[in-house]
Order: C-alpha cells, then sequence, then structure tokens
C-alpha cells in the first residue's frame, strides 16, 4: 500500500486521500498492555509487558509450567485462541531465550499460527532481518548502509571486529539474540511461592456462585500452607474473567493462620463490599489464591492453669475481631495506640494498625500519665484567660463563648523549645513559641480541662492560652 | 396461680426484649469498688447488659466521657482482656482523641486498647454488635452521637449481642442523642468539684487549691435489676478503682465530752 511506520500524515494523505487519522495514545496502550500481561499470569507467573518502539509484546517465561496445559504446543493454541477471542491477532514464538522469541514473534511469518523452537534450531534466526535485535535504528541504518542486512550476516564477523567498528551495542544485541548472554524478565507482579489455582470448568456469573468456588480455592491454598507449618497473614484472590479482565480482592489477619475457615470469612466479607465495583461480564474461569505474606507457625501452648487459658482465647478474640472488622471498614480504621518517647503531648504517640501486632506492651512512665488528660484535641483551641503574672495558673477563662472560674489546678509542666523544635508538627500553629505551660486545671462546677500557655506575659510578644484536652 | 402467670409473662417479655429466661443475670455482675453504689445494682455493673451513660448538659459530655473510661478502667482491673473503643467522629472533634497516656492514669494500658473509627451509621451499628457479641473482651465502649443513634430494633439486637458476647457494654450518649431504649442500666452523669487532699485542706481561701482525685455525681436513672439514686463517685489512682467520698463529720461536741484528766 506503500503506507509506513514514521511516515509523515501529508505523505499518507497523498497517496490515500480518504485515510482516517486517528491520534495514538500511547499511554492507554501501555495500560491496557499491563491489564492483559496481568491475565496472562494465568500460564505463568513470570510476566511482563514489554514494549520497544512501537512494538508491544508480552514476555512469558514458561520454564516448568508447559506440561500444565499438556506441553508447549497446546499452550500457545490456547493462547492463540483465548487471544483471538478478544479479539486481538497475536504472534506468538517459543523459544529458549527472550531475544530469539522476540526476533522470531515478529520477523517469522510462521509466528502467526504460533511458532516453538528448541536450543538446536537456534540458527533459524540467521535468516531474520538486522532489526530483531532491538537496537536503535541509527545502528541498523549503518548495518543497512554495509549490506549487513540479516543477522546471519553480522554473526560471520568476529566479535572483535564487530565491537572496534560498530560499538559494544551491536555484540552485546547480537548475544541476547543468540542466547549467548542473559536477559532477565522482571514480572508484572511479584512472584509468590505460596500460590493455587482453582480452574472452573463452566465460567461463573453470579457473586453466590462465586463463593463455594472461593471457599475450595482458600481452602486448597490453607492445605498447602499447612503442609509447609506456615500461616498467611495477608491472603489474596485473583478472579479471572473470560474477556481477560482480572480482579483481586485481599484480605489481612492480625495473626498468621492457615485456617480455611476464617479466610473464607474475611474475603467474603471483602467480597460483598467489592461486589459493586465488580462486573463478572461473561463469567470467571480461574480462581487464584495466594499468600503474598506467609509466615512459620509457633506451636502454641496449651496452658493448663485456667487463667492463663482465658487470657490467651481472649487476646486470640481481639485478633479475629481486629481482622473481621478490618475486613469490613477497611484496616486503617483499626487502630491500636503505641508510646512514644517524647514530652509533647501530641507527639507522645502513635497509631498503628491493629494489623501490624508486634507484641510490644509498652508503656508510659506512671508520673507522666497521671498528669495527661484521657482525651486530647487533635488543634489545640484558643481561649482566653485571666491568669497570674508573669506564668501562673489561670484564674479565669472563656471556652466555646462559656466563662469558667478555676478554682483547683496541678502544673505547670513546661516544655521548651529543644524538644518542640526537634520534631515539628506543620499542622500546630504553636511552634513558634518558645515555651507551654501545662496546667491540669478544674472548674467551679467540676470540669476538667488540659491547658496551656505558649509563651511569658512581659515578653516580647503577648502569650497566648490554648485548652488541648480535658476529661 | 396469679404470680405464676405474671412470672410466665414476664419471662416471654424478656425472650422477646433479647433477654434470657428470666430478670436476674445470667452473665454475672462486676463491682466497680463503690459499695453502695455496687449494692444499689445488685452486685455491680452488669456483664452482657448495655449500660448508658447519659450526660446532664453539653459541657458534662466530658465528664460524662472521663467517668465512662474511669469505670472501664476499674472494670478492667478485675477482668482479662481489652477495652474496645467504638469511636465516633463527633466526639474526636468535640472532646478530642483518646489519648493513651491519660488513659494509663486510670489503669488501662496503651496495648489493652483497640480503637474502631466507623465511618458510618451502619458500621457504628455493626462494629457495635461484633464487638458486644464477641466473647473474652474486658469491656466494650462506644461512643453514640445524634447521627449514630439506636432506634428500638437496632438497640435490641445490640442487647442481644452483648448478652452472648458477656462483656460490660458502655454507651456513652451525646448531650442531644436519642437515648437507648433496651439499656439495662442508665446513668446521667455531671461533674463535682474534687475534694481537697489531705495535706492541703489549710491553704487560705484564696489561693488557687491543689488537684484532688476526679469526681462526678452519678443519677441511676433506669435500672432493670437494682433499685434508682443519686451517687458522688471518686476515682482512686492508686488502688484504679471508683470509690465514695467519705463524709466529713464535726467531731467538736465529741471532743467535750472527753473526761478530763485530772
Amino acid at each position: 500500500m506503500g503506507l509506513a511506520m514514521g511516515q509523515s500524515l501529508t505523505h499518507a494523505r497523498a497517496l490515500f486521500p480518504d485515510i482516517k487519522a486517528i491520534e495514538t495514545q500511547e499511554k492507554a496502550d501501555e495500560q491496557d498492555l499491563t491489564k492483559l500481561a496481568h491475565w496472562m499470569i494465568r500460564y505463568s507467573p513470570h510476566c511482563a509487558p514489554y514494549i520497544f518502539g512501537a512494538k508491544y509484546s508480552i514476555l512469558l517465561d514458561i520454564t516448568g509450567c508447559e506440561h500444565l496445559f499438556g506441553g508447549e504446543a497446546r499452550l500457545i493454541a490456547d493462547i492463540l485462541q483465548s487471544l483471538a477471542n478478544f479479539g486481538i491477532s497475536a504472534r506468538i514464538a517459543c523459544a529458549p531465550n527472550k531475544g530469539s522469541a522476540w526476533a522470531l514473534a515478529f520477523y517469522d511469518k510462521r509466528a502467526k499460527n504460533g511458532l516453538s523452537i528448541s536450543a538446536g534450531e537456534l540458527s533459524q534466526i540467521d535468516s531474520l532481518p538486522i532489526e530483531a535485535l532491538r537496537m536503535n535504528s541509527k545502528i541498523n541504518d549503518n548495518l543497512h548502509a554495509l549490506g549487513l542486512n540479516k543477522i546471519g550476516a553480522l554473526a560471520q564477523i568476529a566479535p572483535n571486529a564487530l565491537v572496534r567498528r560498530f560499538g559494544p551495542q551491536v555484540l552485546q544485541a547480537l548475544n541476547r539474540t543468540r542466547g549467548r548472554e542473559a536477559e532477565a524478565i522482571s514480572p508484572v507482579r511479584e512472584i509468590i511461592p505460596n500460590k493455587i489455582t482453582h480452574p472452573i470448568l463452566h465460567a461463573i456469573l453470579t457473586q453466590e456462585g462465586l463463593e463455594p468456588a472461593m471457599q475450595i480455592a482458600v481452602k486448597k491454598l490453607c492445605q498447602l500452607l499447612a503442609s509447609k507449618s506456615q500461616g498467611a497473614k495477608t491472603m489474596r484472590l485473583c478472579f479471572y474473567r473470560v474477556d481477560g479482565v482480572v480482579f483481586e480482592i485481599k484480605a489481612s489477619a492480625s495473626l498468621a493462620n492457615n485456617k480455611p475457615e476464617i479466610w473464607f470469612m474475611l474475603l467474603k466479607e471483602r467480597l460483598e463490599i467489592a461486589a459493586d465495583k465488580m462486573d463478572l461480564g461473561f463469567g470467571v474461569d480461574l480462581i487464584c489464591a495466594e499468600a503474598p505474606l506467609a509466615l512459620n507457625l509457633q506451636v502454641q501452648v496449651v496452658d493448663l492453669d485456667p487463667l492463663s487459658a482465658a487470657a490467651i482465647q481472649s487476646a486470640e478474640a481481639v485478633h479475629r475481631l481486629a481482622e473481621r472488622l478490618s475486613a469490613r471498614i477497611g484496616a486503617k480504621n483499626i487502630i491500636r495506640l503505641k508510646p512514644q518517647e517524647n514530652w509533647v503531648p501530641e507527639q507522645s504517640q502513635t497509631k498503628t494498625s491493629a494489623l501490624d501486632n508486634e507484641d510490644e506492651n509498652a508503656s508510659i512512665p506512671e508520673f507522666i500519665a497521671k498528669r495527661r488528660p484521657p482525651f486530647l484535641l487533635k488543634r489545640p483551641e484558643s481561649i482566653k484567660a485571666i491568669a497570674e503574672v508573669p506564668d501562673g495558673p489561670p484564674r479565669q477563662f472563656l471556652f466555646r463563648s462559656l466563662s469558667f472560674k478555676v478554682k483547683n489546678f496541678k502544673g505547670p509542666e513546661r516544655i521548651i523549645e529543644p524538644l518542640l523544635g526537634k520534631n515539628p508538627n506543620a499542622e500546630m500553629p504553636l511552634n513558634s513559641h518558645k515555651i507551654r505551660d501545662y496546667y491540669q486545671v478544674e472548674t467551679q462546677n467540676g470540669a476538667r480541662f488540659f491547658l496551656f500557655r505558649a509563651g511569658f506575659y512581659g515578653g516580647e510578644t503577648a502569650p497566648k492560652w490554648y485548652v488541648h484536652g480535658g476529661g | 396461680m396469679k404470680t405464676q402467670a405474671v412470672l410466665e409473662l414476664r419471662k416471654s417479655i424478656n425472650s422477646i426484649e433479647g433477654y434470657k429466661n428470666n430478670c436476674a443475670n445470667n452473665n454475672g455482675n462486676l463491682p466497680t469498688g463503690a459499695q453502695n453504689f455496687d449494692k444499689a445494682l445488685f452486685g455491680g455493673i452488669a456483664l452482657g447488659k448495655i449500660t448508658e451513660l447519659r450526660p446532664d448538659a453539653y459541657l458534662s459530655e466530658l465528664s460524662m466521657l472521663g467517668f465512662a473510661i474511669a469505670l472501664a478502667g476499674a472494670l478492667l482491673q478485675k477482668r482479662a482482656g481489652d477495652l474496645v473503643i467504638v469511636n465516633d467522629a463527633y466526639f474526636t472533634q468535640e472532646w478530642g482523641e483518646i489519648y493513651a497516656a491519660g488513659l494509663q492514669g486510670f489503669g488501662i494500658l496503651p496495648h489493652r486498647i483497640l480503637i474502631i473509627n466507623p465511618q458510618s451509621r451502619e458500621h457504628f451499628h455493626s462494629c457495635m454488635r461484633e464487638a458486644a457479641s464477641t466473647n473474652g473482651l474486658g469491656a466494650v465502649l462506644g461512643m453514640v452521637c445524634a447521627k449514630n443513634g439506636f432506634d428500638l430494633v437496632s438497640a435490641q439486637k445490640l442487647q442481644f449481642a452483648a448478652s452472648q458476647g458477656g462483656a460490660p457494654c458502655f454507651l456513652t450518649s451525646a448531650y442531644r442523642a436519642q437515648g437507648f431504649c433496651a439499656a439495662h442500666l442508665r446513668l446521667k452523669i455531671s461533674p463535682r468539684p474534687s475534694r481537697l487532699p489531705d495535706w492541703a485542706q489549710n491553704i487560705a481561701p484564696a489561693a488557687l487549691a491543689p488537684l484532688g482525685a476526679p469526681r462526678w455525681g452519678i443519677d441511676i436513672e433506669k435500672s432493670r435489676q437494682g433499685s434508682i439514686g443519686n451517687f458522688e463517685l471518686e476515682f482512686s489512682d492508686e488502688t484504679y478503682n471508683l470509690c465514695e467520698p467519705p463524709v466529713l463529720a464535726n467531731r467538736s461536741d465529741e471532743l467535750q465530752i472527753w473526761p478530763k484528766t485530772a
């Protein structure tokens, strides 16, 4: 037809005036290729999308996987058939290394119907053009100018001469294609050893139908983990839709375990939440269950003392509760408080997810605990106060438009600049002040507040009073 | 015969309301440490039942939260398990986040606290039910704002879940929040000025006095098992228990009748 890659649109229009021009969407293409690569994980976990110039490909390392599909030929036929069902016309080549497979897939005509060559037949790539070596166009032009059009012609030149004349890239490209230099595939998703696949004969179209299949997949994975004396901390289920879309749901446990009933319950909860976003379309024909994080299980000693046994049971109950609720409302909403060694009240605790239990029973020194209120405002509220000068406790203060007379107090607890400056919190407007004097005060009717004064009376700027908590 | 019929009727009403066979508490009671208060409640806070705490005014909400923590702290001294707090954004915004250091002052160590932050009313109710029905927890504390109030059906469901779990279950209601109709015990909390420590009795009245133990006024508004009444309770940070403040007595007359020594 005379149309070619890199041609200008004017030139193309001169050849075919009615040509329809559509702008390429490289990002969208890349995204689609990545999605397809995720779906192709069903054939091998070593799966990666690969783009060279305008050539889009997916690399699959099928070492050890082909027998699961009845041999290489059947695997290739299955992939071709599936992609044809999606409306994708693909070229497939199966070779001992990445470079030769890529070269054959793009430049060998037989790849249309699927091509497989063994290590002994690798010399077949000699007849392919030098573009199959994946070098930049400038080097290709130079080689063409010298009449080196085929890989075979290039291979006959001595390696040292090749490097001297064209640089090291040509030799490297040649070696990679001929399998003399290894080239790694970086998988689209991490490789998880604890993984099982559960193929489904008739595609499942409903969520109700999915649950029993899911139960079997979870049970299989739990059996695999149990055989290794391991327990999963997180579990992921991937649902492969027949039309190439993959959904996944993930659940985490507070304690590593391999009990199928617990995992099924957690994953079912996640499935129900994700149900609105999941369109099962023409059905799901494969479920993959994997445990990205698995730990060795420790043997639990059964305590005969009823009190200790009750404590163990109680700890287990809390973990299970945290797991169930985090599956329902999200792990970030189930938290535990972790004390930090810091005098500044708002920095003396951090929140951690209840599922990341580290079994740390940290406590706060008693003398600090007795000076702190049970509730601390996220952001201190500014108040107006009448107080003894220069650094006495407040006598009266105005908080939320109400006036309070102070009757009793405890303090001050002075927190000075170096500590405040050590870990400044951007949200706090108070770090510009040099000191904070904290007071626990009780008003005439008995309400308790945790107040502080930032700065001194008589200083360059007037001090400010804040309520920081109470209870 | 009539008594028998009334008993049968009571049984069936109780079973409809989500209670077990009879009015007596099957899960038992846990004493708070304040003797008269426990006596009025027939042994203390009922396990596996909902205890509702209400403030007497908007500003008493903070004191009510303080009392809830003190009550949970007192019970956790006698009971294994963690304190599960189902938090509410209203209380966090109005009165602050739960502060581990302050809770330790009431005897609740940080690793015994599990905080749940539900994001909607439905999640709040389901988290409360899930926590209340879990066996082996130390105590469950739910904070109910006006938006998350329980209607008749959800209240009964929660009460039923609590009777399965068997842990003491508290609900702290915001001032304007709808009352919890299935509450086993409803306490109205108001702040009370603290008592001066013994060593500070001679401080001049004009000076600010040092802080004593926190004190609350408790009105038992409803009790399915005990009697109603008013109490003043203090929290002792030595024993981590609730107690009734000692009544001051004027003993000057007693001094006069002492026999004079020769």
